[in-house]
């Protein structure tokens, strides 16, 4: 099992309001278009090639907080834009790193993946235990990291996929696009469906 | 990066689940966009903070680093924010650190830094590990006060080893006093900074009368105060501002004349509007010396930025001639000196982004106001309950003192004399009488009494400080009946906190420093220009036009004739007449032009005349002045013709109807007529007519014309030329060359000779 990592730092172009000189220009974007090796699909260009693609899963691994949800958001909007049949043919995965790590007085030390999964620790286990609550990737060290997220015996992956093609392409522009006001109305009308990271 | 070259393996072992794309898409982006919003990027209504501020302000005062105590470094500060508190970047927390110290930035500042916290010009502040800061006065009492008070709650921080508070417990408006800057996802938040006296009249004017309306509240707060000065010139539009929360603030900096060397005037500037701090100064500076290099003006001699520690001061020394007021309009229009501030008084209330006017503001911090005071009165009330009640047993204890000396004396331990103090349990106790036992069980201390018996000290026993125990007796009493006044009637608890707001306003109050008024529109008249002098007109085929100073003309001529449609040389204040082939006749001023060399784009006709390029083409372009001097000849394609003096052309407006024209007709040409020349007008169907010009009678502009060449069905006017004498032209007709000065001369309404 080979795997290999192209470290993307911090948050890339959002492609949706760029426009392709741009997107083309861009360091990071021409880095996983070369990496992934299948070309991609749009206006000029065109010359996508599922058949090329050099990886099988594309795993997008992120930091568990909000920052890292908006950097999946616009990385899943270039594949969108860019390669959608890397969704639709189930090549994209978006990497689960345990939100805490919990480790009793007594016995083996936990990773937990959300915040259900804390809250039933916190029933079952009588007894104090020290949390750790991972904000970031940085915050593991090599081994950690493997065990938790990149051993594919031990890790949880998201597999994104597309059911409904129409959806999609609009929800990326409503989210991703240059008009605020439908974004600003979208906002207003799920405030209450956020998970909030303070 | 290795290549996985064998043939993908479907690993059963990942646990995989599996995600629809709008979904994950929809859920990723609410939790970021509603993060950013509630905890990152907008401020509470309540304290005017966002959470970086809030935080680094309660670790300051954790860390004790108080108005009276000495500076610590930054760095320490901003390292226990990011490590307690905060767990993002530090750039972010200092830079929020160094906002809250800078004067000009902000009307209320919150931290005293000591050392270079950068200035009113943009330069940034020192690094951290250099500059040193501590609480500002104001901050520990009407920020900080009470929160030792539990008047406020506490949650956890983010890896629940330390408590922080959800809002800091403060008095004072500070979400209108010191504003609000900040951009979320899918909106941002802008509050100008007010005066914090006026602010607190306000709010106590409210506060006695709900029933306040917008423009009632205005008696007290008369607009913005920005720190930097400056003038507010749209004061009828404000009340619309604070009722809805948005609009659009108009500022300008304050500019005075001063007499400077040798009769000259200075223009000097000495407040900035608050959106030039920053880099503004130095985009205001090169504004400035732009309008004098443009040509916009040249009134400039020489322009300086005497700005320091003292203040603003950018001086600009204007010519002996020039009109000062005429000038500083000239600021306000073209450069940033007017300005606007857009107003979104958006801020978090209730967990929910809002937009608010300033009444709403308002009472919403009058409510947090009673709410803070109300918890800080009942644990007060707690605490003195609690007192009197010790106090009360120890008073009690002292007059039966031989008693309980005997209690504790008979009893085997604690808990025995403890149950006795309590409920009169006399068993096991060796009494030295009977009497002593019956009394004994009559004792019905508290609890808690009875445990402040047991640990009095023996002194306390000394007359003097029974009488102490007394009067402080006397004085818990007295702060419980106050505190329960206070808690049951609110026009008491009123009281408290208008004396409260009235004394922060006496000591942190300062006097305005933003003007507010209502002011004209800044108009800047062009004045005809001593040095009226002579340039270039040129504009290409596209509509671009510009104008070119002489000797750069002439060294470039070729190069400028061959791209330039037309190239004139015209009165750098005088006008331009564009005519179209629809028969208009626009003017443009010729110093609405930019001045350019030879590679400047220059602008479109269309922005500076009423010239529509996509209607209409512009067939001569000539200088108006230049035409008084001369006739102009008009050609239609229907072979109308006539000759306008040009002196008809001195028109103000505009644009004029240059000619009258016949449905469907067109100018084909319009020429200058210069002395004695002949007309060949060539058809479509390849007739050739020439015949002298003075055949042509002249007319009035809005006359039609009279017909030139007699045509044939429907042939039409396809080229017009004017030669002089000596001339020669060749024209193309059907592939033979046709030389136009051996044409035989004719007359006007006749046939002409065909030629291919």
């Amino acid at each position: 099992m080979y795997q290999a990592i192209l470290p993307i730092r911090g948050k890339i172009l959002n492609v949706e309001k760029a426009s392709i000189d741009k997107v083309l220009a861009n360091a990071e974007i021409r880095t996983m278009i070369n990496a992934f090796g299948c070309g991609f699909s749009e206006d000029y260009g065109n010359d996508f090639d599922i058949s090329k693609l050099r990886y099988n899963k594309i795993i997008i691994m992120a930091d568990a907080d909000v920052d890292g949800s908006h950097i999946s958001n616009l990385l899943l909007t270039f594949f969108y834009r860019f390669m959608p049949d890397l969704i639709s043919e189930g090549h994209v995965y978006v990497a689960m790193p345990p939100l805490y790590k919990v480790v009793p007085k007594r016995g083996e030390g936990e990773y937990l993946y959300d915040d259900a999964a804390l809250a039933r620790y916190r029933k079952t286990h009588k007894g104090g235990f020290t949390l750790q609550r991972y904000k970031g990737l940085g915050e593991m060290d090599a081994e950690q990291l493997w065990e938790t997220t990149l051993d594919p015996a031990r890790r949880r992956l998201r597999q994104v996929l597309i059911e409904d093609a129409s959806t999609a392409s609009m929800i990326t522009e409503l989210l991703m696009g240059s008009e605020v006001p439908p974004r600003r109305q979208f906002i207003h009308d799920h405030a209450d469906d956020a998970q909030l990271d303070i | 990066m290795a290549k996985d070259n064998r043939p993908p393996a479907e690993t059963p072992e990942d646990h995989i689940l599996r995600s629809e794309y709008s979904e994950l898409m929809q859920k990723s982006f609410i939790d970021y966009a509603m993060s950013v919003i509630i905890a990152r990027a907008l401020p509470d209504v309540r304290d005017g903070l966002k959470p970086v501020q809030r935080r680094t302000l309660y670790d300051m005062y954790e860390l004790g680093i108080r108005s009276d105590r000495p500076f610590r470094k930054s760095a320490r500060i901003v390292g226990d924010t990011m490590g307690k508190f905060h767990p993002h970047g530090d750039s972010s927390i200092y830079d929020s650190l160094v906002v809250m110290a800078q004067d000009f930035k902000k009307a209320l500042p919150l931290v005293d830094g000591h050392g270079n916290f950068g200035n009113i010009e943009g330069d940034g502040a020192a690094a951290m590990r250099y500059t040193e800061a501590r609480l500002a006065p104001v901050t520990e009492e009407a920020f900080l006060a009470d929160l030792d008070k539990d008047v406020v709650d506490f949650g956890p921080n983010f890896d629940e080893t330390e408590k922080e508070p959800n809002v800091l417990p403060v008095k004072i408006p500070n979400f209108l006093v010191n504003g609000s800057e900040g951009i979320a996802v899918g909106m941002a938040t802008n509050t100008p900074p007010h005066n914090l006296a006026e602010i607190l009249e306000a709010e106590i004017a409210l506060m006695e009368d709900p029933e306040l309306t917008t423009a009632q509240l205005m008696k007290y707060v008369k607009g913005p105060d920005f720190p930097t000065g400056g003038i507010v010139i749209n004061r009828s539009e404000l009340e619309e501002i604070y009722e809805t929360g948005t609009g659009r603030i108009r500022i300008r900096g304050k500019v005075e004349t001063e007499k400077g060397r040798a009769g000259h005037t200075n223009i000097v500037i000495t407040e900035i509007p608050y959106t030039m701090i920053g880099a503004g100064i130095g985009k205001f500076l090169s504004d400035v010396a732009a309008l004098s290099e443009s040509k916009v003006t040249s009134d400039i001699l020489d322009i300086t930025n005497q700005s320091g520690k003292e203040g603003i001061r950018i001086v600009i020394e204007l010519k002996r001639d020039a009109d000062a007021e005429n000038f500083k309009n000239l600021l306000y229009k073209k450069t940033r000196l007017e300005d606007t501030f857009g107003v979104n008084m958006l801020a978090i209330c209730g967990g929910r982004p809002e937009t608010m006017g300033l009444r709403q503001v308002l009472q919403e911090n009058i409510d947090f106001l009673y709410e803070t005071a109300t918890r800080k009165y009942e644990n007060l009330l707690e605490k003195e309950q609690n007192r009197r009640e010790i106090q009360e047993g120890l008073i009690k204890a002292v007059n039966v003192i031989d008693l309980i000396i005997e209690i504790l004396r008979g009893s085997k331990d604690r808990a025995m004399a403890k149950r006795c103090l309590v409920s009169g349990e006399t068993d096991g106790i060796r009494f030295r009488s009977g009497e002593s036992r019956i009394m004994a069980s009559q004792l019905q201390f508290t609890e808690a009494q009875a445990d402040a018996i047991l640990e009095m000290r023996l002194y306390k026993l000394i007359g003097l400080e029974l009488d102490a125990l007394i009067k402080e007796h006397e004085e818990t009493v007295a702060n419980i009946y106050r505190y329960e006044d206070i808690l049951e009637e609110r026009s008491s608890m009123t009281a408290v906190l208008r004396s409260e707001l009235r004394a922060l306003a006496k000591k942190y109050g300062r006097p305005r420093r933003t003007e507010i008024t209502d002011a004209e529109e800044a108009v800047f008249v062009v004045k005809d220009q001593d040095e009226d002098r002579e340039v270039m007109f040129l504009m290409d085929r596209f509509g671009y036009a510009k104008t070119m100073e002489m000797p750069l003309y002439e060294r470039n001529r070729e190069a400028v004739e061959e791209s330039y449609k037309f190239h004139l040389p015209c009165r750098s204040g005088g006008k331009i007449c564009l005519f179209t082939d629809t028969g208009q006749l626009h003017t443009l001023r010729v110093q609405d032009l930019p001045n350019g060399k030879l590679r400047d784009k220059g602008i479109p006709v269309d922005n500076i005349s009423g010239c529509d390029s996509t209607k209409e083409e512009v067939i001569l372009a000539a200088a108006q002045k230049e035409l008084n001097l001369y006739r102009v000849l008009f050609v239609t394609e229907t072979s109308l013709c006539k000759i306008v003096d040009g002196g008809e052309f001195d028109v103000t407006r505009k644009t004029v109807a240059s000619t009258k024209l016949g449905e469907g007709d067109r100018l084909i040409a319009v020429r200058i007529v210069s002395g004695q020349q002949k007309i060949v007008m060539k058809s479509r169907g390849g007739f050739f007519l020439k015949f002298p010009v003075d055949q042509v009678p002249v007319q009035k502009k809005t006359a039609a014309g009279v017909r030139g060449m007699k045509l044939a069905g429907e042939d039409r006017i396809e080229q017009v030329w004017l030669l002089s004498d000596s001339e020669q032209v060749t024209a193309q007709a059907g592939g033979n060359d046709v030389e136009l000065g051996r044409l035989r001369t004719a007359s006007r309404d006749s046939k002409g000779t065909k030629r291919s």
